[in-house]
């Protein structure tokens, strides 16, 4: 049937429909209010500090734009980029290596790959910014992955990502209504008071970061300062989830696609006349990069810029230098650039043969 | 006589139907249509037609084909034509 | 104007909300002006030759119901799709177009007319809506239309303009003709059916997508083991992705009380590939079959079985083809119909295989069987060449470059599991389907689990849904 809306009764099932759907939204405007309002992912306005956000934030956007907002007024020309292992490496301990005036900042990305890392190379090239060094800090890992993440949060330019500054906000706003997202960040929010389910959302315990240089503030740093000893027993069990094996050798990481990018990132390096270090890092459970890959990374960016610390070593020995199997700390990183500077101009610090320091494999772990 | 002839421009038609088909147990009657009979597609539907037409030396045309709702359609049809 | 927009999203909420408070005489119009808006939106050009081939065929159609009793109407009939074919062929062929018009066509960043004048959008399916058309005046199953914005509405409804359904004149003409008001229950189903098409476009299609498209533009550097998976799943994608598109399209008309044709029915329950094309883009392999196949079968009917295998392959070589002039089109669409030639021909072995094994486990195995054919003629219609779709299926294998977690081509452990979930309540809701409407069933449940699933399903279509994709695959058709 088919009346006209002159009637009554048709009248009212269009507000109905109209309500309903109201109804429908109504949930969702508070928490997207809340959103546009509070700006918990720090998307929406330009910001010069990223060091005192409570939430846990997309570390390349947060590298990203801690550099285009405060280059006007810190010359930055020195990049220490790759993934998270770069905790290890400080601006200022790599600035004594590096000539006076030289101005280093942290551009990276949890689990970032080569391919998250050319990315950013040619995101910097677009705003013309001075390249003059450039530490990138890997394991094998990341050398396998030849796509940049898709992840929302791993976005860390619209321009880069090629979608539209809406799109990227939406895409933010969608991640923040997951409810074990925006529950933990309102509730913390409004009360001010953190509980132990925040902890996938909120940090506690001051901030993760410096700002400016974006240097990494471990709180595991105080842990160990306060603790000692204890910090590693206490933690043990993150350390014997898997046997350690000194003496394998990784698989193959590098195929024609990761090749195609690692030259597309020496490429850029050239024409910015950039020095170089790219460090593959000591892996706790001494897996040795394998040769071919190695070789694959001298014969594209030079002998004299790749530094493999993987294997069986000085460094991964001493468990001291780990927080847990996935990073090593600062003391650690401050090493590897003595090494790197100052030490032997040969590429992988010498490999003990695995029965010549027998003791000294792992050190004896407490159980 | 009327009714003969259609029975048996029918069973002929059923027979063919039976010999495309490969299946001896069709029946049709004259309300059947092609959506009924299992196997009587577009992809066999010229098949039948092309047999029913050389059985009966007739031609029937294109237009006259798309208008064959059902079997009795076609029974009709093929009377005519042969008369 | 892509269906996933906010340009769009805008247009269709005033087009209704007009709608829902007007008379129904109004309807036509609305929808007639929203067409046009969406039409013109991306490019005015797209609006100017959709309206000329519409009144071209409007014209075409009255001139052969005019001569219909006359010797000529068959040539004009004929001269008239050739002209319909012609200007799609040509379009479709920027290099021909250029060389008509004098202009050197394009590298990269011309911006000379050519390049603008790019194949105009949806144009592969309202020129098919018009060659049906005029057959169908031709053959005297329809009159032609003499109300030239009824027609217009017919050939340029912006909720089929994009990506089809084709739909029979006679069907929408109908609907359009006599217009409905607002109707609550309409509008409601319509909302569902949109809903329900969003959820397999945004999570699943939308999800699959960005892997399955690293691996086709890069197929030297996949390994076997990605080329497989990327192989199995993409049917999923590209069902998901168009079936999607095809519930919003059907959801939206249904809201402004147009029922559109249906697209798709629970196509991988196929169990041979002549039911697939029965299930599979229904409006256009209906549209073929009896606009191509069938005339062709009664034209050739003398040649017997032979006459029915040619024209399995000459009409899927031709609906291979109006996806796209190019050579792995045309091998698409080959396989298709040379399967089904194969299937007809052998179809004793067939009966030989059910009776040993049992209908059951047979069932399984044609399913199955048609799925992998399927999947693999559907490289050939989403490689970038017909060389890299060679190269793609030579190279299929189970074996990885790095490792066994390859299968998941990049997709992370919680991308798999959201597009799995939701692939597999799709299957159980399209199971399911097969016998009831279950949207008209939802009515029937109490308000309360209604708003509840409601609510969950909106939650996990807003937060969890990858909205960064907003075209649909058959858009470039």
């Amino acid at each position: 049937m088919n009346n006209d809306l002159s009637d009554g009764p048709k009248k009212a099932s269009v507000v109905k429909l109209y309500g309903k759907l109201f109804l429908l939204a109504l949930p969702f405007l508070p928490l997207i209010a809340f959103y546009f309002i509070c700006d918990p992912d720090m998307i929406l306005k330009k910001y010069r500090r990223f060091d005192q956000s409570e939430v846990y934030l997309g570390e390349g956007h947060v590298g990203w734009q801690n550099y285009l907002n405060n280059r006007d007024s810190i010359p930055f020309n020195s990049f220490i980029m790759g993934n998270s292992c770069t905790m290890a490496f400080r601006t200022d301990e790599w600035e004594k290596y590096l000539p006076d005036g030289s101005k280093a900042v942290r551009f990276f990305e949890n689990a970032e790959g080569i391919a998250g890392v050319c990315q950013k190379l040619k995101a910097l090239e677009e705003v013309d910014a001075q390249i003059d060094y450039l530490l990138i800090v890997f394991d094998v890992e990341s050398l396998k992955v030849t796509v940049p993440s898709h992840n929302t949060n791993k976005i860390f330019s619209c321009e880069a990502a090629g979608i539209s500054q809406l799109q990227y906000i939406l895409r933010n706003l969608q991640t923040f209504l997951m409810p074990d997202k925006c529950i933990p960040i309102i509730e913390y929010r409004i009360t001010g008071k953190y509980s132990p389910r925040m902890k996938s959302q909120i940090r506690e315990g001051g901030p993760v970061r410096e700002p400016y240089t974006n240097n990494c503030l471990n709180p595991r740093e105080k842990e160990i300062e306060m603790n000692g000893e204890d910090y590693w027993i206490s933690h043990q069990s993150e350390f014997h989830r898997k046997e350690r094996c000194p003496g394998q050798i990784d698989e193959p990481a590098i195929f024609k696609p990761q090749n195609r990018i690692l030259k597309e990132m020496e490429a850029i390096c050239r024409k910015h006349s950039t020095q170089l270090v790219l460090v593959i890092g000591p892996d706790f459970y001494q897996k040795k990069i394998h040769p071919s890959d190695l070789k694959t990374l001298q014969d594209i960016f030079g002998k004299e810029s790749v530094f493999d610390f993987t294997g069986v070593n000085p460094y991964t020995a001493d468990y001291h230098h780990y927080y847990e199997p996935g990073h090593y700390r600062p003391c650690l990183g401050a090493q590897l650039l003595d090494r790197i500077y100052n030490g032997e101009q040969s590429s992988s610090p010498s490999v003990l043969p695995v029965e010549e320091i027998s003791g000294e494999i792992c050190q004896p772990f407490i159980k | 006589m009327k009714m003969e002839k259609q029975q048996e421009i029918l069973m002929c038609i059923q027979q063919v139907v039976r010999e495309i088909l490969k299946n001896d147990s069709i029946v049709l009657d004259y309300g059947t249509t092609s959506s009924d009979v299992k196997g009587w597609d577009s992809l066999t539907h010229m098949l039948i037609m092309a047999e029913v037409e050389k059985r009966y030396g007739i031609r029937i045309s294109f237009r006259e084909l798309m208008k064959v709702g059902n079997v009795g359609d076609l029974v009709s049809m093929v009377e005519k034509k042969v008369n | 104007m892509a269906f996933l927009s906010l340009d769009f999203a805008i247009l269709f909420i005033a087009t209704f909300l007009l709608y829902s408070f007007s008379p129904a005489k109004a309807r036509n119009f609305y929808l007639l002006v929203a067409s046009c808006v969406f039409i013109a939106w991306n490019n005015p050009f797209f609006l100017v030759m959709s309206v000329l081939v519409t009144a071209f065929t409007f014209v075409a159609g009255r001139v052969i119901e005019k001569f219909q009793d006359k010797g000529k109407v068959q040539l004009i009939h004929a001269l008239s799709i050739a002209v319909l074919v012609g200007l799609w062929i040509l379009f479709h062929n920027p290099a021909w177009l250029s060389g008509i018009l004098h202009i050197r066509s394009g590298a990269a960043g011309d911006s000379s007319i050519v390049s603008r004048l790019i194949c105009p959008l949806g144009m592969s399916f309202y020129t098919f809506q018009a060659i049906g058309y005029l057959t169908d005046v031709y053959w005297q199953e329809e009159k032609a239309e003499r109300n030239f914005f009824d027609f217009s509405l017919y050939m340029l409804f912006f909720l089929k303009f994009l990506s089809g359904p084709i739909e029979r004149f006679g069907s929408l003409i109908e609907q359009i003709r006599r217009p409905e008001s607002f109707d609550y229950d309409n509008a409601v189903y319509g909302l569902k059916l949109i809903f329900l098409g969003m959820l397999k476009k945004l999570l699943i299609a939308n999800y699959l997508s960005p892997y399955t498209s690293d691996v086709f533009s890069n197929v030297n550097d996949a390994s076997g083991l990605q080329l497989l998976m990327t192989c199995l799943l993409y049917p999923i994608e590209l069902y998901s992705d168009f079936s999607g598109y095809t519930d919003m399209a059907l959801g939206g008309a249904r809201m402004f009380g147009i029922r559109l044709s249906p697209n798709f029915n629970f196509p991988f329950s196929s169990k041979s590939t002549a039911e697939l094309w029965r299930r599979w883009h229904m409006s256009l392999s209906f549209w073929v079959r009896d606009y191509l196949f069938v005339p062709m079968t009664a034209l050739l009917r003398r040649w017997k079985a032979a006459g029915i295998y040619a024209s399995l392959l000459i009409t899927f070589s031709l609906l291979g083809l109006w996806h796209g002039m190019g050579l792995s089109f045309l091998v698409y669409g080959l396989i298709q119909g040379i399967i089904i030639c194969l299937e007809m021909r052998f179809s004793a072995v067939r009966t030989r295989f059910e009776r040993r094994v049992g209908t059951r486990i047979a069932n399984v195995v044609y399913i199955i069987r048609t799925y992998l054919l399927f999947a693999l003629s559907l490289v050939f219609l989403r490689s970038e060449s017909l060389a890299d779709a060679v190269e793609f299926i030579t190279r299929i294998s189970f074996v990885p470059h790095h490792s066994w977690k390859e299968m998941n081509i990049g997709m992370s452990d919680h991308f798999c599991i959201v597009a799995g979930t939701t692939l597999l309540l799709m299957f159980i809701y399209e199971a399911f389907s097969v016998k009831h409407d279950l949207i008209e069933k939802s009515r029937e449940l109490p308000s309360w689990l209604r708003w509840t699933i409601y609510f969950s399903l909106f939650f996990a279509l807003f937060s969890l849904g990858m909205f960064e994709n907003d075209n649909f695959i058959y858009l470039q058709f």
